[in-house]
């Protein structure tokens, strides 16, 4: 029973880290442009699709290259979108963007690469751990999105870049007039989250595996999973996609299987109407 | 300004004209009347993203999660209780907004994006309930058998068209009223409104309460014209498509959401394969966001010829451009 | 019959905004709140208009406690109120602007105005008609289908106010509404107010424009740093050694005292 119990909570682990880290390019992007990506999911797919094509590492380096272009493009798209609008920007546009970007993107997939599930296996047998089932995959993801946080935070914390991108999050206006390059700083802001979304694809690949439509949900997970904790900091965001991970992996080991997909969206769902995501002020009079 | 019926329902009585031009035009013509019956379903859920998004500025991602509930609601009533297919309006014009309210006003305070999210999330949630229905919903299986509203396709088209009509005359009404102003007033400025005495909450819940009803009688007419309604028909996918359809032609605008429906649905009829339509979809999406982001409609196209924009003629309440994000 | 502000209090996180103040506007008074920025005029303004929660104190709207009522449903119940910097949608025309007031007195719901039966429809009907009488009132009619997005500042403020008059609320509360005004604007916005108080609202007005003060109302109330300092007509406060000091620079607080010693002389 316990042990049970326990797989299903490192399951929960294995597969949080991946929702963790497509929280990651969520999180960072809203933090710093007030927008988010409706196209993580689509370029976790066109990485898997890419690397599986291909194969080995050669097929991993292009998949990875793939989602680092399509971010581009849409990164690209969301400054001349917002560029226009300007004052009156409506935030929803840009965001629509990206959803017809994510849309574009989930068809190539599917005429370019079918509607088969993609899936390789890299391990054939699960480690044995005090009698407790641990896949290397799901080892291996953890591994992968623990060093990619600590990468992150080092950016973040320790590189100029990464002080720019912070002082973006914190003001725009203030880091404008500061002589920062925002313009430059958003447009990186994209493509490491389509690195860090190609990351992810790639490893979902390897573990549970993706098909062309699979684009949508991933994308929700990630936003739930920045979402839970507050969409601000990647490490909510990782702790958020833990958490939804657990939720999931749980349900699915205890709740009849179709129910099990449910969870974590409900369970994100309630997050959102408890109001803890909430980002928006009080609108109230200068005080 | 005008504030005539007359002026107020002129998008009514364009569309009436053009309905009866195509009534002429495509009778015994079996294949364009089906398209044209698609065209209408689809055009109502495009209608109901105009009115949410568009007007209250709630990018709703749940408008096929609704229309799903009109259509199994409709289909599970004639099916397994016998009930005349006509019933089954009730169900669908009533359950959409009880669920829809209480969602919209859960996540509103939020900023626009969150509730967004929680649009898509119901939406995931609808497809699970349906697929795990058991028999209740026909499970993976599906409904069939639901018995048609009319026989034949020709008095279908009249049917589907009519409710459209009545659907752009409501529409037309209620943007044209002192409550409709208090919507557009809510999406662009909430503080405004407040002090304009509204209760934003609770009128742009209701808004997206009305949006809902509206997708519920398209999901009605869906499952007694194609007499089957299963997991696969009305999903997210459908959602995202009509959001599009609506934004092409013009969210903010009454006919907007149909012109966009019929041309992205007549477009697709030339395109070579079933996979290449979402690259077309979503390169259109993005031609009309980076060029006209009000939607063919709902863009001042003579302002964009003329160098110096002309001052801004309000038009008639019906028609006035309040996409979001609409070039002045 | 008058909004009654009594012994308010509003404190935020270790800032005391507000202490002990009140303050009453009667009916076709125009009553002045000023002091220096940081004093609090503007919380006070959101406690009354329900923007701010409050601390202590309660705030009355014709007898009625509306300390918890909601700021929407202050409006409805007869307030009116424009803001420091005019919130408005530049796309929207001026007589669209003006009908946006009318929704308090509106009876009609959602539903109702998707069918609108004859009931609504003379509602409507009704209130294109009193919006085009305001326009006129203001001056305002050949304007009514320029975009607000067109027009200068003052005539922005113009048509704020007339939007907030537009449901014939009670009270209408200002917010800096000299701002950013030149000298004409400013002059045709004190006439249309003085117009509207003689109609017998009471006006509360916020303002940092002691000429304009002086010009508008018999009654002002002065705040430092979240407290009362003094009150009364303002020709009196200018006489008030302390006021001035504070709120004019002690030169002229020399000035004041020099007028009273002279006045003082003069009467011997």
């Amino acid at each position: 029973m316990i042990i049970e119990l326990i797989e299903f909570l490192l399951r929960g682990v294995l597969l949080g880290s991946i929702y963790g880290m497509l929280a990651f390019p969520v999180s960072l992007l809203y933090a710093t442009t007030d927008s988010v990506d409706l196209g993580v999911g689509a370029y976790a797919v066109v990485a898997a699709a890419v690397a599986m094509r291909l194969g080995g590492p050669a097929g991993i380096a292009l998949g990875l290259l793939a989602a680092v272009a399509a971010s581009l493009v849409v990164g690209t798209l969301s400054a001349r979108i917002r560029g226009h609008r300007g004052r009156h920007a409506d935030p929803l546009v840009v965001v629509l963007a990206t959803f017809g970007v994510a849309v574009i993107l989930e068809s190539l997939v599917l005429t370019a690469f079918g509607k088969d599930p993609m899936v390789r296996q890299a391990f054939d047998e699960s480690w044995q751990w005090l009698g407790i089932r641990i896949s290397p995959q799901g080892a291996i993801n953890v591994a992968v999105a623990l060093a990619l946080l600590a990468a992150l935070y080092a950016w973040l914390y320790r590189s100029a870049w990464g002080r720019d991108m912070r002082a973006c999050a914190a003001s725009g206006l203030a880091a404008v007039l500061a002589g920062i390059p925002v313009g430059r700083i958003a447009l990186m802001t994209y493509v490491m989250g389509g690195l860090l979304a190609g990351i992810a694809g790639v490893l979902i690949l390897y573990t549970t595996g993706v098909s062309y439509s699979a684009g949508l949900h991933l994308t929700i997970s990630g936003f739930g999973a920045a979402a839970l904790f507050g969409l601000q900091s990647p490490l909510r965001g990782f702790a958020g996609g833990l958490v939804i991970g657990m939720v999931q992996a749980l349900s699915a080991g205890y709740l009849a299987s179709g129910w099990a997909s449910a969870m974590p969206l409900m369970f994100t769902l309630l997050v959102l109407a408890s109001g803890r995501a909430n980002v928006a002020g009080v609108a109230g009079g200068r005080a | 300004m005008s504030h005539s019926t007359f002026t107020r329902q002129r998008p009514a009585m364009i569309l009436a004209a053009c309905v009866a031009v195509g009534t002429v035009l495509i009778r015994g013509h079996a294949f364009w009347l089906d398209n044209a019956i698609a065209v209408g379903i689809f055009g109502l859920m495009a209608l109901s993203v105009g009115l949410a998004y568009g007007q209250a500025g709630i990018l709703s991602m749940a408008t096929a999660a609704f229309a799903s509930v009109g259509a199994f609601g409709s289909a599970i009533i004639t099916t397994r209780y016998g009930l005349s297919p006509w019933w089954g309006l009730v169900p669908a014009l009533l359950i959409p907004p009880l669920l829809a309210y209480p969602l919209a006003r859960a996540v509103t305070r939020l900023s626009p994006l969150p509730l967004s999210i929680a649009t898509l999330l119901l939406s995931g949630l609808f497809e699970i309930a349906i697929r795990e229905g058991g028999d209740f919903t026909g499970g993976y299986i599906g409904l069939s058998g639901i018995p048609p509203l009319l026989d034949g396709a020709q008095p279908m088209f009249l049917l589907v068209w009519t409710a459209v009509l009545v659907a752009i005359v409501l529409y037309a009404n209620l943007m044209g009223s002192t409550v409709g102003r208090a919507i557009n007033t809510a999406r662009h400025d909430p503080l405004r409104a407040t002090a304009d005495g509204v209760d934003v909450p609770h009128l742009l819940a209701g808004t997206f309460a009305v949006s809902a009803s509206i997708a519920g009688v398209a999901g009605w007419l869906y499952a007694h014209h194609m007499s089957y309604v299963g997991p696969d028909s009305l999903t997210t996918q459908v959602s995202i498509s009509v959001l599009l359809m609506a934004v092409v032609g013009g969210a903010g605008t009454l006919l907007g959401p149909l012109l966009g429906t019929a041309v992205l649905m007549l477009l697709t009829l030339y395109l070579p394969a079933a996979e290449s339509h979402g690259m077309v979809y979503g390169a259109i999406l993005l031609a009309v966001l980076l060029l006209a982001p009000g939607g063919i409609l709902g863009t001042r196209w003579r302002q964009r010829v003329r160098r110096p924009p002309a001052p801004g003629a309000s038009g008639d309440a019906a028609s006035r451009s309040h996409a979001p994000g609409a070039a002045r | 019959m008058s909004i009654d502000v009594k012994r308010l209090s509003v404190r935020f996180g270790g800032v005391v905004a507000l202490d002990d103040v009140s303050v009453r506007v009667d009916p076709g008074r125009i009553v002045t709140v000023i002091g220096p920025n940081g004093s609090g005029k503007s919380t006070l303004f959101n406690s009354i208009t329900g923007l701010v929660p409050v601390t202590e104190g309660t705030v009355h709207i014709d007898s009625e406690d509306v300390t918890a009522v909601s700021a929407h449903r202050r409006i409805a119940q007869g307030l009116a109120r424009t803001f420091q910097t005019p919130r408005f949608d530049p796309r929207v025309s001026v007589e669209e602007a003006v009908l946006c007031g009318f929704f308090p007195v509106s009876s009609a719901g959602i539903v109702a105005s998707m069918f609108r039966p004859p009931a609504v429809g003379a509602q409507e009907r009704a209130f294109e008609r009193e919006g085009t009488a305001i326009l006129a009132d203001f001056g305002l009619e050949d304007l009514r289908h320029a975009a607000l997005g067109e027009l200068p500042m003052g005539l922005v403020r113009l048509v704020e106010v007339a939007r907030a008059v537009a449901n014939r609320p009670r009270y209408l509360l200002l917010d800096e509404p000299a701002a950013g005004l030149t000298r004409a604007e400013q002059m045709l916005l004190a006439s249309e107010i003085r117009r509207v108080a003689r109609s017998g609202v009471g006006v509360l007005l916020v303002e940092h424009n002691f000429g304009m003060v002086r010009e508008l109302s018999d009654h002002a109330v002065v705040l430092d740093r979240g407290r009362l300092l003094a009150e009364g007509h303002p020709d009196d406060l200018m006489r008030d050694a302390a006021f001035v000091s504070t709120y004019l620079g002690s030169s002229h607080a020399r000035h004041a005292a020099t007028m009273n010693e002279e006045s003082t002389h003069g009467a011997q």
